[in-house]
């Protein structure tokens, strides 16, 4: 049954709101601060929020023209068809992923800062275990997510809004230090702010919540562009102001990366109670991101099985909770392997790479829709086309580029591993598409090669030709391996042929 | 045909521990648990290459071992 259109401007924007604010806010000021910008930060979130306004300029006129469940999945596949979508989906679904680990990694990290107050000696170990217990809170709100859970995203954002407000207020009377901004450019200055502006920008680019729930808009022409700008517009001040209190609260050289920049900035404004209130938003806010990021990766994974890019296994429901558990758990566990990296930086670099990747490819698709559609229904135009869809692909890809034009090994790290896990999707959507013969032909010669690489190196290793230096395996072992890959080889070649038969019989 | 399907089994459930085995060395390797870096004595672009060579062992192991576990469950 098709769902009525039913939300306004206001719920809209809550909509927004909710999507923008939450846990990075508690997370993604430490590094860029500390490590990247110093007080410049307040320059990296003005960029920021200026490249995510004018991305979203591109999402009003795509979403306002196609008000449709699928959201920037639609407007590319409108634009450029099957295979571009699934790769931008690929990549959102990547941003999804990295992005829960981050939330998982943040609640650890915040409970870990809660009990430096409760259970000092605790602290320790959970600082030292960060890793593991990332990979357990997973495991937690996993099965809670398979088991159906409600969201409070409106409850959560408003309790979240007013706490900044205390906190900026606070701030305010409690007195600012100096907040030295260098009044000279230098490039070393400038590279760490677009380094930083890359790296915060996931605080921003929530906004574009709002158009997977387009299908239930009300006069979706006029409400959806409105209500993306007002988010967009909204949350560039109070970023700016909160990351100004905390500046002004916190000297760069006072504390280490380890501790939470926004808890330990409300710790000195309010007292022992501000450092236990922000604390408990920081793990609230995670939670409730956790469980989004978790839902989101399914919804995208079920869209691309639904369109026969991934296996239908994905679309399978639990027969007594309702929900999609495979999509999920085979989602989580992705998320796990990343979060026990345990390292912020990386994947607040990767969840970010994803979703620019993303809008450049949403911002080429409204070039072309603007050329191969003319006579499209467009109840808003982008204003200053083509200047401003231009601008969103240049300064997405050069958010991507500065922070590895920089050095950093973080960015580094997080683009290899973004491509790694790429190339796997691909290599998935390629096997489903070429179809099980041909892919069992393929497997076949490739056990083939392994085995008979195998039974050479075992030949010369026996020869004393070459050593094994990095595991020296016994020659039984080698041999083993060799036969394995050999008969999987063998087993892959001719079952793949009696199949067809039956096919085509 | 029965013993043919049985070694699908058996070689595909090898397979398949054989991918899982590589998977967890790799990570142990790449994230440095237990000290398995200085443990080996490897140079950090020797440590890189090996990951790189665990995982892709990995992907066609459980890639294959899968396939081959399908073609019992389908024969069955």
């Amino acid at each position: 049954m098709k769902k009525k259109r039913e939300m306004g401007l206001l719920n809209i924007v809550m909509l927004g709101l909710s999507g923008a604010i939450g846990f990075e806010v508690f997370v993604l000021l430490d590094y860029a601060y500390f490590h990247l910008a110093g007080p410049n930060i307040i320059w990296a979130l003005l960029f920021a929020g200026v490249v995510n306004l004018l991305i979203m300029l591109s999402y009003c006129e795509l979403s306002a023209a196609m008000p449709e469940v699928g959201g920037e999945y639609t407007y590319i596949k409108t634009a450029y068809g099957g295979y571009v979508a699934f790769i931008s989906g690929c990549f959102r679904w990547l941003a999804s992923v990295f992005m829960a680990a981050l939330a998982a990694v943040t609640f650890t990290i915040q409970f870990a800062f809660l009990l430096a107050i409760i259970a000092p000696e605790a602290q320790s170990l959970i600082l030292t275990q960060i890793p593991l217990i990332s990979v357990l809170v997973i495991v937690a709100f996993g099965a809670l997510e398979i088991r159906g859970t409600k969201r409070l995203g409106s409850v959560i954002v408003v309790a979240l809004i007013a706490l900044f407000l205390v906190f900026i207020v606070g701030g305010l009377i409690y007195g600012l230090g100096p907040i030295e901004l260098p009044t000279e450019p230098t490039l070393e200055n400038f590279s760490g702010v677009l380094a930083a502006t890359g790296y915060v920008f996931p605080m921003f680019f929530g906004v574009r919540a709002i158009v997977a729930s387009a299908s239930l808009t009300k006069k979706p022409g006029r409400n959806l562009p409105k209500g993306i700008l007002l988010s967009a517009l909204l949350i560039v001040p109070l970023y700016i102001c909160i990351a100004y209190v905390a500046v002004g609260v916190v000297a760069p050289e006072e504390i280490q990366m380890s501790v939470p920049l926004l808890s330990y900035a409300a710790g000195k404004i309010m007292g022992v109670s501000g450092w236990i209130l922000f604390s408990i938003a920081g793990m609230v806010a995670s939670i409730s991101a956790l469980g989004t990021s978790l839902t989101v990766q399914s919804s995208i994974a079920r869209g691309m099985s639904r369109d026969g890019y991934l296996p239908k296994i994905l679309l399978k429901v639990h027969p007594r909770l309702g929900t999609y558990h495979v999509a999920i758990i085979s989602g989580s566990f992705f998320v796990m392997l990343l979060s026990a990296t345990g390292v912020v930086p990386f994947l607040g670099y990767a969840a970010s790479f994803g979703a620019l990747l993303v809008f450049a490819v949403v911002n080429l698709s409204l070039l072309k829709l603007r050329r191969d559609k003319p006579n499209m229904e467009r109840p808003f135009k982008t204003p200053g086309y083509p200047v401003t869809p231009f601008a969103g692909i240049l300064l997405s890809i050069a958010l991507l580029v500065f922070p590895l034009l920089i050095g950093d090994v973080n960015a580094i790290d997080a683009l290899i591993s973004g491509i790694g896990l790429t190339a796997l999707v691909v290599l998935t959507y390629y096997l489903r598409m070429v179809g099980r013969y041909r892919t069992k032909i393929a497997l076949g010669g490739i056990n083939l090669g392994v085995g008979i690489s195998l039974a050479v190196l075992l030949l010369l290793v026996e020869m004393g030709v070459v050593e094994l230096v990095f595991l020296s395996l016994p020659s039984y072992i080698l041999l083993f391996f060799s036969l394995v890959f050999l008969i999987a080889g063998v087993l892959h070649v001719t079952t793949s042929s009696r199949g067809r038969k039956k096919r085509i019989n | 045909m029965r013993g043919r399907k049985t070694l699908a089994l058996v070689v595909g459930a090898t397979q398949t521990l054989l991918a899982i085995t590589s998977l967890v060395l790799a990570c142990v390797l790449y994230l440095d648990f237990f000290n398995s870096q200085s443990l080996l004595s490897q140079t950090q672009e020797s440590l890189n290459l090996y990951v790189f060579g665990l995982l892709t062992l990995s992907f066609l192991s459980v890639s294959s071992g899968l396939f081959l576990i399908v073609e019992w469950v389908e024969s069955r």
